[in-house]
Parts: C-alpha cells; sequence; structure tokens
C-alpha cells in the first residue's frame, strides 16, 4: 500500500482553513507581478511593435547620403558587399507647395520604392504614370482635399502638374502628427517639412540619386534596436565604411573629370571661336590696308588731275582773256563773229567780183585790192579769233567733262573713304570685342579651372535607423518606461516582503503546538517547513500567474496608448515575455517564500516541549512616555492603552505604517504626475509666452506689417526673426529681435533661480533652462549653434530663464549682426483681442489674403494640443491610485486581520467586559487611525521624492515638468489614503463584531 | 421574587444537522448576597448556564430574570449595558490584558461604569497592594486571577460570576482565591456565583446547584456554609 503523505493532507487543509490568509498573499504576489512584469513588458512589447512594423514594409536599416549624391556606380559596388540584402536607389526632394491658394506648405517628396521602405496604401492606388502623386492621408483631411485634387510641383520635376490618386503611409515616418504636422527639418520654409508624397522616379529631374536604402541580411530575423540587430548593423556599418572612401573618390573623380572635360570642350570651342574672330579681324585688316592705299593712290590722282585742271582752267582763263583782248582790240562782241564775217566774207566777195571787173591797173583797183587785202587780212584775224574761239569752247567744254569727271571721282574717293573709316572703327571694334571675350573666356575658364580644384570630395554619411529622430525618441520612451519598472515595484515587493512576514510569521506561530507534535513525533525541520513553503508557493504561483497575465495585457496596453500620443503606430503587439514573467515570479518567490522560510526556521529551532506550551504572551512594557509623568498622566486612560499597544507591536505597525505610506506616495505619485504636465500649457502659454498668435512670413516688409496692425482684432504687433539650429543633434530656436522691448511684448525672461524679469543683453544670449540641463551648461560659457544653412555661431551664455515647451536661444539683432547673417524677421508675434474661436479663423482667413504670410498659428492651437496629451496622463493616474488601492486593501486587511487574531483574547475579555461594539471598535481602529496618520506623512514624505524620481524618468527631452506637487495633490493623496483606512476599518468591525466572547475565553489553545 | 430566577431555561445549538440540547428547562432562584456554587461535570451544561446569566449567550426558550429584568428579552446592546453594568466576570485564565498593568487592568474594567469602586483601594482588598504596577506576565496565576476578580468587583456589579476560577491553579493558591470570593460575597453581600466540577466546593456554598445533562439535578441549602480553610480536597 503506497503510504499517503499527511503532512501534504495537512497543508492543504491549512489552506483551506486559512482562506482569507492565502487569499492575501495570492494578492500581495500578483500585486508585485502584476506592476514589475506589467512596466518591464511594457518596453519589450513597444519595441516588438516597432519592429514588425517596420519590417511590415521591409524599412531600410542603413541608409547612405552623400554631399555629391549617389551614383548606380555605388550601388554595384554596395551590392559586392557580403551582409547587404537589397540596395535601392530614391530621389527625394523638398520643396514649397501652395495649397488652395492660402498657405505655403513644405513637402518632401520621394521616389515611389521598390522594394525598401514599401508603402502601405490607404486609399485609392499608387501612381502610374508621371503627372500623378499618393500623399499622406493627414494632407487630405487637413486640407480638406480629397484623391483628384491637384498639386502644382516646382521644375525639379518633369510634370509639374499632378494629380493625387491615393494616399499612403510610409514605415519612415512615424511621428504623430495630431501635435504637430512636422516631418522633420529642412533648409527651405518655415525649416519643417510638414508633409510626404511619392512620385513615380521618372517624374524627377536629377542625374543622380537622393541617397541609397540598404537592408541587411538576417536584420529582419532580428527585433529593431537588439543587442544582435546594433551589432548586425554596426558591423555591416563598418564594411560598408570600408568602400566609402573609395566611392567617394571615384564619385569625385568622376564629377572632377566630367567637370575637366568641360572644360577642355569649352576652352577649345572657345579658343576656336576667338581664332576665327582673329582670322576675320586680320582679314578685314588686310583689306582695308588694301583699301587705304588703293585711296591714297585715288587721292594722289585726283589731285594730279585737280592740278591739270587747274592748269586747264588756267589756260582756259588765258585764252579766254586773250581773246577777249582780241575781240576788244578788234571792237568785235563775240557775239556778233560769225555775222561779221559773213559780212566780211560778202564784202571779201562784192570787192573780189568788184575787183574781177576792174583791172589791175585801174586805180580803183588797186585800191580795192588794197582794201581787199585789208579785208582778207581783217577775214583770217576773224577766222583766226572764231577757230581761237572754237578752241576755247572746246577747251572749255573739255574742262567742263573733266571737271565732271573729276567731282564724280572725288565723290567716289570720299564715300570709299567712309566706308573705309567705317570699316575701320568695325575693325577696332571688333579688335576690343575680341579682346574683351578672349579675357572673358579665359577667365573663365581660369575660373572654372580654380573650381575645379575646389570641388571638394564628397563625404557619405552612412546612418542608421537612430538617426530619425522619432526611432531615438521612441527608444528613449521605452528605456524611461523600463527604468519606471525598476522604480514602482520596489513599493510593491517592499510591502510584499513585510505582509509575508508578519503574515506567514502569525501563521507559522498558530501550528506552535502542531510544529512540537510533530517534531515530537520525529518529522524533520525540512518535511515540517514544506507546509509552510506549499503555503507560500503556491500562493505566489497563483498570484504570479494571475499577475502576469493581467500585467504583461493592461500596463504595456495602457502605456502605449499614452505614448500613442508621440507615436504613429498600429496597435500594440503584446508577446509573451517570458524572461520577464520568471523574473518577476522568482523575485516575488524569493520575497516571500525567502520571509516563510526564515520564519518557518525561527520558530523550529525551538524544542518540542518550548512549541507544545502554549507562547507566553508578549510582556507588556511601558514606553518611554510614562517617564515624563506629567504628559502621561493627562493622557486618558484608552490612549494609554493605544500608545502602549504600538510600542508593544512594533513589526506589525511597522508594516501597517509602511503599507499606508507606500498607498499614499503612490496615490501622491499619481496626482504628482498630472501636477508636472496639467500647468505646463498655463506656465509656457499663459506665464511664459505673452502673444495670442504667431504670423510666419515668406517675406518681410514694413506695409505688411501696418496692414496687420490696423487689423482691428490686433492690438499688438512685434516682427522677429526665428531660426532653426543645433546644438549638439538639440534642435534649438534662434529668437532674434531687434530691441529688447519687442522681445517683452513677446515673451517674459524670468531667471530660473531669482525669478526675477531680465533684459536681453548686448554681448550674449538668454537660453532656457532646460537646454541648460541637457547640455550641462552655465551663464558665462560658450557655446556654439549650427543653423540648417551650416552657419555656425558662437554665443556666450548671459542667462538662463524659466520655459517649459522646446528650447529657446534669445539674441539680439546687434549681436546677430556680427555674424554677417541678414537679419529680416520671418515671422509677426500678434496680441489680439479676446477672440472666440469662431473669430480665430475668420481672423486667420482673413491674414492669409495676405501673399507674404505662409500660416499663422493662434496659442489655443498649441495649447488644445498639449491639452489632448495631459487628457491620456488622467490614465495613469487612475491606474496608480487602483494599485494604491489594491496595496492599501491588502496590507491593511492583513494587518488588521492578524491584530485582531492575536488578541481575539483580549477582545472577547472586553466584550465580556461589557465595552460596546463601537467602543471595542474604537479600542483597535483608533490605533490604525495613528497608524494611518503616521503612514500618510511618511507617505508624503516619500511620496515627494518617489514623484520626483518618477518624473525625472519620464520627462521628455523637449519639454520641462514642474516639480511641484500642488496642495490638492498632497491633500487628495491623504484624503483617499483615509477613505481607504475607513473601508478596511469597517471590514474589521464586521470581523470584531464576529469575535465569539465564549469561544475565546474557554483556554488558551 | 428572588433576584434571580431561572424558568424553563433552555439552549439549543444547532450544529449542521444536529441540534445538541446544551440546557433543557432548567429552573432555579438565587438570592440577593448569596454564595452559589455550580456543580456538574463537563458538559452538563453549567458553562452555557454562566453564559446566558452573564449576557453573553442567549436562551433557546424561557425567561431569566435579574434582579426584576428579564434578560433573555434584551436586545443585543441592552445586554452589552447589563454586562457592563451588572456583571462581574472571573475566568479560568483571568483573561487579564497584558499589555496593562494590574492597576490599569482594573481601571480599564471601571472606565465603563460610573457607580465604581475605587481600583487601587479593591487591588489593595485583594492583597496587591505592592504589585498594582506590575505587568501579568509579571505576576503569577493566583496574582493574576486576583487581579481579575479586582476587575470584576471594582466595577461593583450586582452578580460576580466565576468560571472554574481556580482551574488553573495549584492548590494552595486556590484556596486563597476562593477565600477571596467567599469573603467578598460574605463582607460586601455581593452575589457570587461560581462554577466548578470540583464537588468539594459544595460545602462553602449558600447554595449548591447540581448539573446533569443539561438539567439541573437538585439544589441544596447550605444553613451553615464552611469556611474555606477548613474544606480539604
Amino acid at each position: 500500500m503506497k503510504k499517503k503523505n499527511r503532512i501534504l493532507t495537512n497543508s492543504f487543509r491549512k489552506i483551506k482553513k486559512s482562506l482569507p490568509r492565502f487569499i492575501s498573499l495570492i494578492v500581495i504576489s500578483m500585486l508585485g507581478v502584476f506592476v514589475f512584469s506589467g512596466l518591464l513588458a511594457a518596453a519589450p512589447d513597444m519595441m516588438r511593435t516597432l519592429d514588425k512594423y517596420l519590417d511590415s514594409q521591409n524599412t531600410y536599416d542603413l541608409k547612405i547620403i552623400s554631399t555629391l549624391g549617389m551614383t548606380d556606380n555605388d550601388i554595384t559596388a554596395l551590392k559586392n558587399i557580403d551582409g547587404i540584402l537589397d540596395v535601392e536607389p530614391s530621389y527625394s526632394k523638398d520643396l514649397l507647395i501652395q495649397i488652395n491658394d492660402e498657405e505655403e506648405t513644405v513637402f518632401n517628396i520621394s521616389s515611389l520604392p521598390q522594394k525598401i521602405n514599401t508603402l502601405k496604401l490607404i486609399a485609392g492606388r499608387l501612381p502610374q504614370s508621371d503627372n500623378e502623386i499618393v500623399v499622406e492621408p493627414n494632407f487630405l483631411t487637413k486640407n480638406n482635399l480629397s484623391i483628384g485634387s491637384k498639386l502644382t510641383l516646382n521644375e525639379t520635376f518633369k510634370n509639374k502638374e499632378v494629380t493625387i490618386v491615393g494616399t499612403i503611409t510610409s514605415t519612415l515616418y512615424y511621428t504623430n502628427t495630431r501635435i504637430n504636422q512636422n516631418r522633420g527639418s529642412t533648409s527651405i520654409g518655415s525649416g519643417t517639412i510638414n508633409y510626404y508624397a511619392y512620385v513615380p522616379a521618372s517624374n524627377f529631374n536629377q542625374d543622380y540619386y537622393s541617397c541609397l536604402y540598404i537592408t541587411a541580411v538576417d536584420a529582419l530575423m532580428k527585433e529593431t534596436n537588439s543587442q544582435e540587430y546594433n551589432d548586425l548593423i554596426e558591423n555591416l556599418q563598418k564594411q560598408i565604411e570600408s568602400i566609402k572612401a573609395s566611392q567617394e573618390q571615384a564619385r569625385y573623380e568622376e564629377i572632377y573629370n566630367q567637370a575637366e572635360d568641360e572644360i577642355t570642350t569649352e576652352e577649345t570651342k572657345v579658343t576656336n571661336e576667338l581664332n576665327q574672330a582673329l582670322q576675320k579681324i586680320n582679314t578685314s585688316s588686310t583689306q582695308l590696308k588694301q583699301a587705304q592705299s588703293s585711296l591714297k593712290q585715288a587721292q594722289k590722282d585726283l589731285n594730279s588731275f585737280k592740278n591739270e585742271l587747274t592748269q586747264a582752267k588756267k589756260q582756259i582763263d588765258e585764252g579766254q582773256a586773250s581773246f577777249k583782248e582780241a575781240l576788244d582790240n578788234n571792237n568785235l562782241e563775240e557775239n556778233s563773229l560769225d555775222s561779221t564775217l559773213d559780212t566780211l566774207n560778202n564784202s571779201i566777195f562784192e570787192l573780189e567780183q568788184q575787183l574781177s571787173t576792174y583791172d589791175p591797173s585801174n586805180p580803183q583797183y588797186d585800191y580795192s585790192l588794197q582794201q581787199l587785202n585789208l579785208l582778207k587780212k581783217y577775214q583770217s584775224q576773224l577766222e583766226t579769233l572764231i577757230k581761237t574761239k572754237e578752241t576755247l569752247t572746246t577747251s572749255e567744254n573739255t574742262y567742263n567733262s573733266n571737271m565732271q569727271k573729276y567731282n564724280s571721282a572725288l565723290r567716289t574717293y570720299n564715300s570709299n573713304l567712309k566706308v573705309y573709316n567705317n570699316n575701320l572703327s568695325k575693325l577696332n571694334q571688333a579688335k576690343k570685342t575680341y579682346e574683351e571675350n578672349k579675357t572673358t573666356a579665359l577667365n573663365k575658364i581660369a575660373d572654372a579651372k580654380k573650381q575645379l580644384a575646389n570641388i571638394q570630395k564628397p563625404t557619405w554619411y552612412i546612418t542608421d535607423r537612430h538617426t530619425y529622430q522619432t526611432y531615438a525618441d521612441y527608444i528613449n520612451d521605452t528605456e524611461s518606461i523600463t527604468n519606471l519598472a525598476l522604480l514602482f515595484p520596489i513599493v510593491f515587493f517592499a510591502v510584499a516582503v513585510l505582509v509575508s512576514l508578519i503574515s506567514m510569521n502569525r501563521l507559522v506561530e498558530d501550528d506552535r503546538s502542531e510544529i512540537g507534535t510533530l517534531k515530537s513525533l520525529g518529522f524533520s525541520n525540512h518535511e515540517i517547513m514544506i507546509k509552510y513553503f506549499l503555503f507560500a508557493f503556491l500562493a505566489i504561483i497563483i498570484g504570479s500567474i494571475l499577475g502576469s497575465i493581467g500585467g504583461s495585457t493592461f500596463i504595456p496596453t495602457i502605456i502605449f496608448n499614452i505614448y500613442g500620443m508621440l507615436f504613429d503606430l498600429p496597435h500594440i503587439e503584446l508577446g509573451l515575455n517570458l524572461k520577464i514573467n520568471i523574473a518577476s515570479f522568482l523575485i516575488t518567490t524569493m520575497c516571500i517564500c525567502g520571509t516563510t522560510l526564515l520564519t518557518a526556521h525561527l520558530v523550529l529551532k525551538e524544542k518540542p516541549s518550548e512549541l507544545m506550551r502554549p507562547k507566553p504572551p508578549k510582556n507588556g512594557k511601558r514606553v518611554f512616555l510614562e517617564n515624563i509623568h506629567f504628559i502621561w498622566q493627562r493622557l486618558k486612560f484608552s490612549n494609554k492603552v493605544i500608545i502602549r499597544n504600538i510600542f508593544r507591536y512594533k513589526k506589525r505597525v511597522l508594516v501597517t505604517i509602511i503599507g499606508i505610506a507606500g498607498c499614499t506616495a503612490l496615490v501622491l505619485c499619481g496626482f504628482g504626475i498630472k501636477d508636472a504636465i496639467v500647468d505646463i500649457n498655463e506656465m509656457q502659454y499663459g506665464k511664459t509666452f505673452k502673444f495670442d498668435n504667431m504670423i510666419y512670413l515668406t517675406e518681410y516688409d514694413e506695409s505688411q506689417l501696418s496692414t496687420i496692425s490696423h487689423n482691428e482684432n490686433i492690438t499688438l504687433t512685434t516682427p522677429a526673426m526665428l531660426l532653426n539650429a543645433t546644438l549638439n543633434d538639440t534642435s534649438v530656436n534662434m529668437f532674434i529681435t531687434d530691441n529688447d522691448k519687442s522681445l517683452a511684448n513677446v515673451v517674459n525672461l524670468v531667471d530660473c533661480q531669482s525669478q526675477k524679469i531680465l533684459s536681453l543683453p548686448e554681448d550674449g544670449v538668454i537660453i532656457t533652462d532646460k537646454l541648460a540641463d541637457l547640455e550641462n551648461l552655465a551663464i558665462g560659457e560658450k557655446i556654439t549653434l549650427t543653423d540648417i544653412d551650416n552657419h555656425s555661431y558662437t554665443f556666450k551664455i548671459s542667462g538662463i530663464v524659466n520655459n517649459y515647451i522646446g528650447h529657446y536661444i534669445y539674441l539680439s539683432k546687434s549681436l546677430f549682426d556680427k555674424f554677417n547673417e541678414n537679419y529680416s524677421p520671418n515671422i509677426i508675434y500678434t496680441n489680439t483681442k479676446e477672440l472666440t474661436a469662431d473669430e480665430r479663423v475668420t481672423l486667420k482667413e482673413e491674414l492669409l489674403q495676405n501673399d507674404e504670410i505662409r500660416s499663422i498659428t493662434f496659442k489655443q492651437d498649441l495649447m488644445e494640443s498639449v491639452d489632448n496629451m495631459l487628457k491620456s496622463l488622467n490614465k495613469v493616474v487612475v491606474i496608480l491610485i487602483v494599485l494604491a488601492a489594491l496595496l492599501s486593501f491588502v496590507v491593511l486587511y492583513n494587518l488588521s486581520n492578524i491584530n485582531i487574531n492575536e488578541r481575539k483574547r483580549e477582545i472577547a475579555t472586553l466584550k465580556v467586559l461589557g465595552f460596546y461594539n463601537k467602543e471595542v471598535d474604537r479600542y483597535i481602529t483608533s490605533e490604525n487611525i495613528i497608524l494611518t496618520i503616521l503612514g500618510i506623512a511618511l507617505g508624503l514624505f516619500v511620496g515627494y521624492f518617489l514623484t520626483e524620481a518618477v518624473i525625472k524618468t519620464v520627462e521628455m527631452d523637449m519639454a520641462r515638468f514642474i516639480y511641484d506637487i500642488s496642495f490638492n495633490s498632497y491633500l487628495y493623496a491623504t484624503l483617499i489614503s483615509i477613505l481607504f483606512t475607513i473601508i478596511v476599518d469597517q471590514v474589521t468591525h464586521f470581523t470584531l463584531k464576529k469575535i465569539n466572547m465564549i469561544e475565546s475565553l474557554k483556554s488558551v489553545e | 421574587m428572588s433576584y434571580i430566577e431561572f424558568k424553563n431555561i433552555s439552549k439549543i445549538y444547532q450544529m449542521g444537522e444536529v441540534k445538541i440540547k446544551a440546557l433543557n428547562k432548567t429552573n432555579f432562584t438565587i438570592e440577593k448576597g448569596e454564595l452559589v456554587v455550580i456543580l456538574g461535570p463537563s458538559g452538563a451544561g453549567k458553562t452555557t448556564c454562566l453564559n446566558i446569566l452573564g449576557g453573553m449567550d442567549n436562551a433557546t426558550s424561557g425567561t431569566a430574570i435579574v434582579d426584576g429584568i428579564d434578560i433573555t428579552k434584551l436586545k443585543d446592546k441592552e445586554l452589552i449595558t447589563y454586562r457592563r453594568h451588572d456583571i462581574g466576570f472571573v475566568f479560568q485564565f483571568y483573561n487579564l490584558v497584558n499589555n496593562l498593568t494590574a492597576l490599569e487592568n482594573v481601571e480599564l474594567a471601571v472606565q465603563l461604569c460610573k457607580d465604581h469602586l475605587n481600583p487601587s483601594t479593591i487591588l489593595n482588598k485583594v492583597g496587591l497592594k505592592e504589585r498594582k504596577n506590575n505587568f501579568p506576565s509579571q505576576l503569577s496565576g493566583g496574582e493574576q486571577q486576583r487581579v481579575a476578580i479586582a476587575r470584576a468587583i471594582a466595577k461593583n456589579p450586582k452578580i460576580l460570576l466565576c468560571d472554574e476560577p481556580t482551574g488553573a491553579l495549584d492548590y494552595k493558591t486556590g484556596k486563597q482565591i476562593l477565600k477571596l470570593l467567599q469573603d467578598t460575597s460574605h463582607n460586601e453581600n455581593m452575589t457570587v456565583i461560581i462554577i466548578t466540577h470540583n464537588s468539594a466546593l459544595a460545602d462553602m456554598a449558600d447554595k449548591v446547584i447540581r448539573f446533569k445533562n443539561g438539567e439541573v439535578e437538585n439544589i441544596t441549602i447550605n444553613k451553615h456554609p464552611k469556611d474555606i480553610e477548613n474544606i480539604e480536597w
């Protein structure tokens, strides 16, 4: 027959009999495991969620961008690396797009991915041609657009007019945009990318790739940011680093050679052109020279011709003069010469006629002959004259015709001369132009050559997922939750240890005589201990299972939902985090079983004979207060009893106080976390910032300022310049203003130490406190900022001021001017009259009519988004209160139960003596009340530090939380703890009422 | 009419499906100032009788009149008041509050009623003048029982009920305690009821009530009760 183990039977009976105690042990271990495993599971669950999300669209592991772009050559080189699974090029461009003819929005447009970073189609379809685009769903909803709407891109795209054909989400972006439509920073527009969109690669007008996305072999199998994943990626990154230099060199040479070729071609072309030009000039120069010499000849000819003419003229004139003289001498008229000759000829004819009639001897004859001779002589003279006249006329005619010839020659000559001169000046002009062209061309080539020398070698930037700020933020946040997981459960485990210590101690003590009997029967200590171990262990197993299931379901979900305010990710992937569950089970087991075994061991050490005798009741002792007679004597009798009891059951009292303190601290922590954030809005937008809205400008001019300031709703306008810059990777807003007064209109610079208002110094900058904290900066130190255009600025810190959201650096225009930058306001801060939401919309629409206004943000919009985030924090407060309530119930109920059990006889005696129920209650509960008060006091004290620690852990980098816990929170924590105590006291009341006087008085067990 | 009258008192305990008759129509009377010893073996019903008389338990049927009041008709709260003012209890295991000194234990009872005796005087009377400020654990069993008696007497009750007051004490000390009770009854004219299974004590009582199987077997009246010092057992 198989022997039955009656120790086990006894153990299970004990559990059945002490069910409430068993259950309370279950609850306490459940609580510990719930909180511990829940908080610890949150981080891995969140990382798993992110990993699955990223893997679902085959998100890149490494990304390479280069200062000179990437090429196919790079892809080929990368593909030769073993660890690389895939390389995919991408085009990407940031640009401003005007929407609805209103605000300008910054877009990042990329080429449609093939294998890496694939898109998830939400609605519509993917682009199929160059005139199509897909956008993120937000864009449509926020701008009241729909699929089918059109957008206009710029000339970086082949096809500028595109139609929205669908909406998609990309795993490259998972920042939640409810608060701020921010898709990263850029150098254009407001400095912030608002939306992302995708077009086919063929629409890009770009001859190099913007970046390469790389996936690593085996990376999908590893969880993102896990040690293995990071090692794998780091390793791969190193491998890529090894080809980096040669690829950079290759790209450099490619660009250099291309440029050099271009220069050479250009140079040859220019030289040819110049030579041709020179040749032309030379030809025309020779031609001109010929023309010149022929002109000279012509001139010479003309001159001699002229001389001849002059000579001829002179001869003619002389001939004329002598002819005239001869005429004058003969009294002749030039015109009557012919008639005179005719007359003369007639006379001669008549005379000859007469003469022939005459005989020579006739005197008449002689006379006539003489007459005739005379006439004849005259006739010859006359004929000579006529001849002379004729000659003269002929030479005059000749002269005249020559003269005409001469004049025409002269005209020809002059016109030739003019042409020549013209050509000459043309030639000179051509020569000048040639020289100029030559200089320009040569300079150009020299410049190009110089530029060629100046071509910077490209740099590859190989980045992993951490470069995406949201990824890094997400990891940071999950880490801070893990830190919380190491903070909160301490409270629960400490309480679990204490409660189990008391509870198990009581359990073992109750069994004294039984233990003695068993020992005397010859059972070994180990065998006896099994009972208590089983009791505790079974409770822990049940509690751990319940706690693990509850904890790893509820807590990660709630935390994930809270972080959902910051991250746009699908539902959380709850998983079995076996390690965590086992760890929390082990810790709980260690805490509770450890204390159980310790207590059991202490009792088991005693001899059986001692054990079988009842344990002498605890001795009454005087307390130190009794020595102070004047106080002690004045105390009421019942108070004396209470005080003495408190000192008598030190252990129980301590645990009760710690339990209540833990409860109070948790509640205070819940409210404290709320306090830390709830006032941020008011502190930032009420106390720190004084403006009512911000108007972002595309361009600034005075007239615009007056348009805005003349708007009836606007009471004050302050232009300023706001620049995005980074300080050691921390994004900072540089606020530049032209005078101190305008700064005072926008922001209260309150010194974080003295709380006095600071004014802007001339030689230094004022920074905000969180920035100082993050970067460990102090007044007097120097900081160096880099803006989006890579300009760097070094400033001396001359003040640190309160600020709650974001980081700011305030500086004066005069200081800014020292960096040779152009101060031009890009933002106008305005104060408005009290406006309703509708009036704000109207004002916004009114102002946006103005082309120079890019966008308008009211502080109410900003506050609203922060408020949304705060709402989720109420959940945290509720969780903490529920946990605190559970904790306090377990502790108080357990302890007062033990208290009552231990003092059953005392209470029964009191009842027999005639104490009313109320009086019995008061006798027991007034102790609890004092303990509650002490517990609450301790709890508020501890809670203060717990809250501070928790806030520090969960505080975001971009915001400063408020560490002042409000009076109300202290009040609520106190009231809630008191409420819990009262409820437990009510339960105690019934337990007390149930105590049977008769049974408990009969005998000592 | 007697000071205490038990008329047809029955007490039936319902233990699951079994009914146990602890008392079956008991009748007896006790006069004021009497020292009564209730005798009987274990389970005879004497303690049940005492519990009903002491207002710690209700009778199933019958009437119990104490000083003209039917205590079976009293409600819970009235029963407490009855215990508070009219009854003094002495237990087998003393049931002192360990955390209080001898004097304080008496004071604890005294604070309940107006018409009480001086705790210190009472302790002197029970012979604990020197031990007043000691805690129970510092006292012997007999001394503790004296404190318990002092605590009961100090309330100036109508009836002093003692349940096996010497059960946990040695012979000599037990005798001293019984002496104290006898003296109290005679000197203070206190009605004292002692429960015991020691039949030798019958001789010290004014009246002896014998219980057997939940019923009163017989009642004897000693015209001349013996002084406890003269009783040996």
